[in-house]
């Protein structure tokens, strides 16, 4: 169900519907379909002296049971013929007609108390459109019958040019309400139409006085020289229609004399006040005043004031409804707006500033916090995220509107900004503010931020576009080093533009056929025999060609069908090697690497996937490793780890791999039961030299071998690399010195010219192989 | 998929009722239509539903069909693309047959639909007196889905049919040349009218209905409208709001036919109690700047722009599906009859669809066939008295 600004809208949907009834008939069906519809009832009727008159969802005759609900203002339970159990609700049309508006839905779901304000407000309208077609039709018909009637024809058509004026001024305000037009704006547009209509000099809308609810105070007049002041609640008509909660009427003849000598006053001969609510209680009157002694108020007219005063009761609800909802929306750790609340204004401020240059939003991205979250705890990142919102705060100017996206993201959007500067200026003190330490659970802590700024350009950006803007150079921010800002450039938003277009090829390439898995070998460099492969996968672009893992990867990682992408890579590669085993056993001892992306270690259950996998292609779960980067058991790690070693458990050999790249820490090693360590290729690369890489490279190898896990260096490319690996004694190796990453049918090739042996599992008949593995026979292409 | 020359059978029979679905992707008419009903005409059905494509010239279409069936009560309509267990398909016709003796049938067609859409809907909505003997019903509805706002008919019907009898049904399309619609109803083919099928049964009916879009952005008040027609989205011309907040090609500015292609993909959605119900926007004046949907749009009402993924996609045809099947209570399902928004299709894709269509037949069950077409607006009552839709799967599970 939502909330009272739905209803609002709603109700403004239902007049308008009304309003274009054609007569009564089609005015009272129309009202009784659209009113089920819209809170998504079955069955409408409208009830008159206790009689069905009318009924909507009901073929038949009207059971007595939806009869028996009228006068019961909550929902009712009943069991209705043909429909079974049912929940019904009944509202009075109007207070002095004894009509009453029934509505039941299908099932136990109760009407809530949002849901009968709702069909109160349409109920009355409904009632209202029914007597303006009324009178419409009765005008028409004495026009027909006779000219005698002119009088009568006169003052009808005075009275329906009355009620079509009221629902016109009505639908008018509820738009305006329906806008978020300014509450005093929706107030005096209130208080002024109800003097137009009912035509006199004097209206005033008075409300409760906040800080002492025994007096009311003007909020909106028309007509006055000069304000009445702070009036008790005790005096005048406007008092009693507040004490009453109903309308008040005072002229020659009605009125006690104290409120007669009150009102003469005040310079008056007559008034009228009606009650105005909020969530059903009188907190105000909607009065109106005329200096004439012969006013008399009719009772229409009774009704009309009524009417304004209902929508002044609407205006106050929907106008506490978006406070509360404000409230509602903060961020419950920072106190800023939540992400919901801030994209709300975002949008009103670029529909407000649509022509005009004059807004900004800064996107904000705490820098490492994953880092500072996972090494001091949650907790700490909580408290950190906290200080970061009172530093942002403290960098606002006035006017200025700050939320929290998610996690450590933040945004602030700036409207009236004259100049790039400002916005500029804004970025430099958020970065001065962040850069100061933190103290965090008794400990000084470093921190930064990479900040995007966007500007709008006065070309009607929306809300939504601004902040992708202010995300794509928040990005560019990150890549450039973190802890700085970058102004958004358009040509920012055609590089991002190109990896979204990448996303979407990435999306039809597994189904186009445009991956494929190639295989690197992986050698012993002692012997040169081949030790297994590496399944690696590549994307033949239809137009853009080869496309590198290291750009399509990340892409889907982002959008999830890394999944997909690994599911097919593990088949392909299973299959590959069941190929080999299949006809030639003497290869039965070589196994497979997979890698495995981080973000598809959790949310999916890799384990059966696995062990599926491994049944259909008929291969033993030991001659497939896992390759995981340290990066992997950064994210949620008890979770992952839980998965690693359910696939260790079925006998999947995992490996850690680019091992040194990141965190090279022990901790990752230990937390898995790893078989090998696959040392990055960044240290083989410098290890011939004076540097640091060489003695690192020594230690990974002598704390692997006090952790009994097989070593295999990346990216081996010289034959010096080869003599120094083996100096160190690292047995095996990988990399375009032995061997580029090779089709599975080239595989063949590289085995004949190694001349492998059969005793380390490998076949010498090479013609078979070279047959089995034909581009005609070949799966993977 | 294009069935191009392949009959496509799948003859369920189950119970004392069945269901089975034939198709023809055959380009000349008349063979097409006795491929199609061959495969499903030789059990003495009750009741063929025909969809087909306007590429398929409809009165020999339909006289291919009686070669075959001979005189069966029939109803059927154009589309925007069949829908058989085998995906869906262009140019060609799909047929449903549903025989048995757990089943009654009576039909109805009404013309001149686009200035009487209430009426309409109440007497065609009348042959469901043909029925009255059977416990369970259901009233299938077949609309030009050009002849203006459906809403009315649906109210027209729903008159009728009341609370406790179901009605689904979609809106005849002409694989989005928005020219010109047909319906068939025994042998005339008609156009501008609505044709529909009481199908009275011992067995139970389930209704799904789902779509997978949500909102995005900031709402838009509709500040002037006439009828279906949005004039202006807040205060200003609403083609020029709606192109532009959703970053619209630049021929969709100049080329009605570039607009109605793409807005195909991009309803708008109007607020209601449990979420946005979808209006399609069928149509564009440029010079008026203007846009027409298929329903009637409210002065005053608020708009959002909705967006989806072939996911979200996928995921609602399976809800919609299981639904469906759910209200069928312990009785499994012999057949489902999908109705769904030509926009979805686009969206999805070939291998999206296919996927759509699996996850259906897996949500039916495996000895359930499979039928509907593509359309440009879909009819189901499920909460509420709203029955009209737009770019939404409606599946009727047949129990």
């Amino acid at each position: 169900m939502r909330t009272d600004w739905w209803a609002t809208h709603t109700l403004v949907e239902y007049l308008s519907a009304l309003v274009h009834s054609p007569d009564e008939a089609s005015a009272v069906r129309n009202g009784l379909e659209r009113a089920a519809e819209t809170v998504e009832a079955e069955i409408a009727v409208m009830v008159k002296d206790g009689q069905a008159v009318i009924a909507v969802g009901l073929p038949g005759e009207v059971p007595v049971e939806l009869t028996g609900v009228v006068g019961k203002s909550r929902s009712r339970s009943l069991t209705l013929p043909g429909l079974g159990r049912c929940t019904a609700v009944s509202v009075p049309l109007h207070p002095r007609t004894g009509g009453y508006l029934v509505l039941a839905r299908v099932g136990d779901q109760r009407f809530l108390p949002e849901e009968i304000n709702l069909v109160r407000g349409m109920a009355g309208a409904l009632w209202l459109s029914q007597e303006t077609m009324r009178l419409l039709e009765a005008e028409r018909r004495a026009r027909e019958t006779s000219d005698r009637h002119a009088a009568a024809n006169a003052a009808l058509a005075a009275s329906l040019q009355e009620r079509r004026l009221l629902l016109e001024r009505l639908t008018r305000i509820q738009r305006s309400i329906s806008h978020r037009a300014p509450l005093p704006e929706v107030l005096h547009a209130i208080t002024a139409g109800a003097a137009e209509l009912l035509g006199d000099r004097i209206a005033v809308l008075r409300l409760l006085d906040p800080t002492d609810p025994r007096y009311t105070v003007e909020v909106s007049s028309v007509g006055l020289q000069s304000a009445a002041g702070r009036l008790a609640i005790t005096d005048g008509i406007s008092g009693r229609a507040i004490r009453e909660d109903r309308v008040a009427v005072l002229d020659s003849q009605t009125g006690s004399p104290e409120e007669q000598a009150a009102q003469r006053a005040r310079g008056l001969a007559s008034a009228m006040a009606a009650p105005v609510h909020e969530h059903g209680r009188p907190v105000g009157a909607l009065f109106v005043g005329s200096e004439s002694p012969d006013r008399r108020f009719r009772p229409v007219e009774h009704e009309i004031l009524e009417a304004f005063a209902q929508h002044a009761s609407l205006a106050l609800t929907d106008a506490r409804t978006v406070q509360a909802m404000e409230l509602a929306y903060q961020d419950g750790l920072t106190g800023l707006a939540s992400r919901d609340l801030f994209v709300r204004r975002l949008e009103s401020a670029s529909t407000r500033n649509r022509r005009s240059s004059r807004f900004a939003l800064l996107y904000l991205d705490v820098d490492s916090f994953k880092v500072i979250n996972d090494s001091l705890g949650h907790a700490a990142g909580d408290e950190l995220l906290v200080q970061i919102g009172d530093r942002i705060r403290s960098c606002l100017r006035r006017g200025d509107f700050a939320g929290r996206l998610g996690g450590d993201e933040f945004a602030i959007l700036m409207e009236n900004v004259h100049r790039p500067a400002d916005a500029v200026g804004l970025a430099r003190r958020l970065l001065d503010a962040l850069g100061q330490p933190f103290s965090l659970e008794g400990k000084r802590m470093a921190a930064s931020a990479s900040v995007g700024v966007a500007l709008s350009l006065g070309h009607g950006e929306t809300g939504t576009e601004l902040l992708r803007n202010a995300d794509v150079a928040m990005y560019r921010a990150k890549a450039a080093g973190k802890n700085r800002f970058v102004v958004f450039e358009p040509r920012m938003y055609a590089a991002a533009l190109a990896r979204m277009e990448l996303q979407s090829d990435l999306l039809h390439a597994i189904e186009g056929g445009e991956l494929r898995v190639q295989f690197q070998p992986i050698v012993d460099m002692g012997t040169r025999w081949t030790h297994g492969f590496e399944a690696l996968v590549r994307w033949q672009h239809p137009s853009r060609g080869l496309i590198s893992p290291l750009d399509f990867i990340p892409v889907a990682e982002e959008t999830g069908i890394i999944h997909e992408v690994e599911r097919w890579v593990l088949h392909e590669a299973l299959d590959g090697l069941r190929r080999v085993r299949a006809e030639a056993p003497g290869w039965s001892g070589l196994g497979v690497s997979v890698n495995l992306s981080p973000h598809s270690i959790r949310g999916r259950d890799l384990a059966d996937e696995v062990r599926a996998a491994l049944g259909a292609a008929g291969i033993p779960p030991h001659l497939l490793t896992m390759e995981v980067t340290e990066s992997a058991l950064l994210h949620d790690n008890e979770a992952t780890v839980r998965t690693l070693q359910r696939l260790k458990d079925m006998g999947v050999r995992l490996a850690i791999d680019d091992f040194g790249a990141g965190y090279s820490s022990l901790t990752y090693l230990t937390m898995c039961d790893f078989d090998t360590l696959k040392v990055d290729r960044a240290f083989i690369r410098n290890m011939v030299g004076a540097g640091e890489a060489a003695p690192i490279a020594r230690a990974i190898l002598a704390m692997a071998k006090i952790l009994d896990l097989e070593v295999i260096a990346e990216g081996v490319e010289t034959v010096h690399q080869v003599s120094e690996l083996r100096e160190m004694g690292c047995p095996l190796g990988q990399g375009d010195y032995f061997s580029r990453p090779l089709d599975l049918e080239d595989l063949a090739g590289f085995i004949e010219r190694d001349q492998l042996e059969p005793e380390r599992g490998v076949i010498v008949d090479l013609p078979l192989l070279g047959t089995l593995l034909s581009p005609d026979s070949a799966s993977v292409s | 998929m294009r069935l191009r020359g392949r009959p496509v059978t799948g003859v369920m029979p189950a119970r004392d009722h069945w269901m089975a679905v034939g198709s023809s992707a055959d380009p000349r008419p008349r063979s097409a239509g006795r491929e199609a009903a061959a495969a499903v005409a030789g059990s003495q059905p009750s009741l063929l539903l025909a969809f087909f494509s306007t590429s398929l010239e409809p009165v020999e279409l339909l006289a291919g069909i009686m070669d075959e069936a001979g005189d069966v009560p029939l109803i059927g309509c154009s589309t925007a693309g069949a829908i058989t267990a085998h995906g869906s398909a262009d140019g060609s016709v799909a047929v449903m047959a549903l025989g048995g003796n757990g089943f009654s049938v009576a039909t109805a067609a009404a013309a001149g639909i686009h200035s009487r859409m209430r009426e309409a809907g109440s007497e065609v909505a009348g042959c469901l007196a043909g029925v009255a003997s059977r416990p369970h019903r259901v009233l299938i509805m077949l609309s030009d889905g050009l002849a203006g706002e459906h809403e009315e008919l649906v109210r027209g019907a729903y008159a009728v049919t009341g609370a406790a009898i179901p009605m689904v049904g979609g809106l005849a399309a002409d694989d989005l040349r928005m020219a010109r619609t047909l319906q068939l109803h025994g042998d005339g083919v008609l156009t501008d009218s609505v044709v529909a099928a009481a199908l009275g049964s011992d067995s139970p009916f389930g209704v799904g209905i789902h779509h997978g879009y949500r909102p995005f952005g900031e709402p838009m008040l509709v500040t002037a409208s006439a009828a279906s027609q949005i004039l202006t989205l807040d205060d200003e011309p609403a083609l020029d709001v709606y192109l532009g907040r959703l970053e619209a090609p630049a021929d969709c500015y100049r080329d009605a036919a570039a607009f109605t292609r793409f807005a195909v993909t991009h309803p708008l959605g109007l607020s209601r109690r449990s979420g946005q119900r979808l209006l399609g926007v069928v149509q564009v004046d440029l010079d008026a700047r203007t846009l027409a949907c298929n329903a009637h749009v409210p002065h005053g009402a608020v708009t959002s722009f909705m967006e989806s993924a072939p996911a979200s996609h996928l995921e609602s045809a399976d809800r919609a599906a299981r639904d469906a099947v759910r209200a069928l209570g312990d009785q499994p399902a012999i057949g489902l009859l999908a109705f769904e928004g030509i926009g979805r299709r686009r969206a999805l894709g070939e291998a999206g669809t296919a996927a759509e269509i699996a996850r259906m037949r897996e949500a039916a069950g495996a000895a359930a066939s499979v039928c509907g077409f593509y359309t440009y607006g879909e009819i189901a009552r499920i909460r509420g008295g709203e029955a009209f839709h737009s770019q939404s799967l409606v599946a009727l599970a047949i129990g």
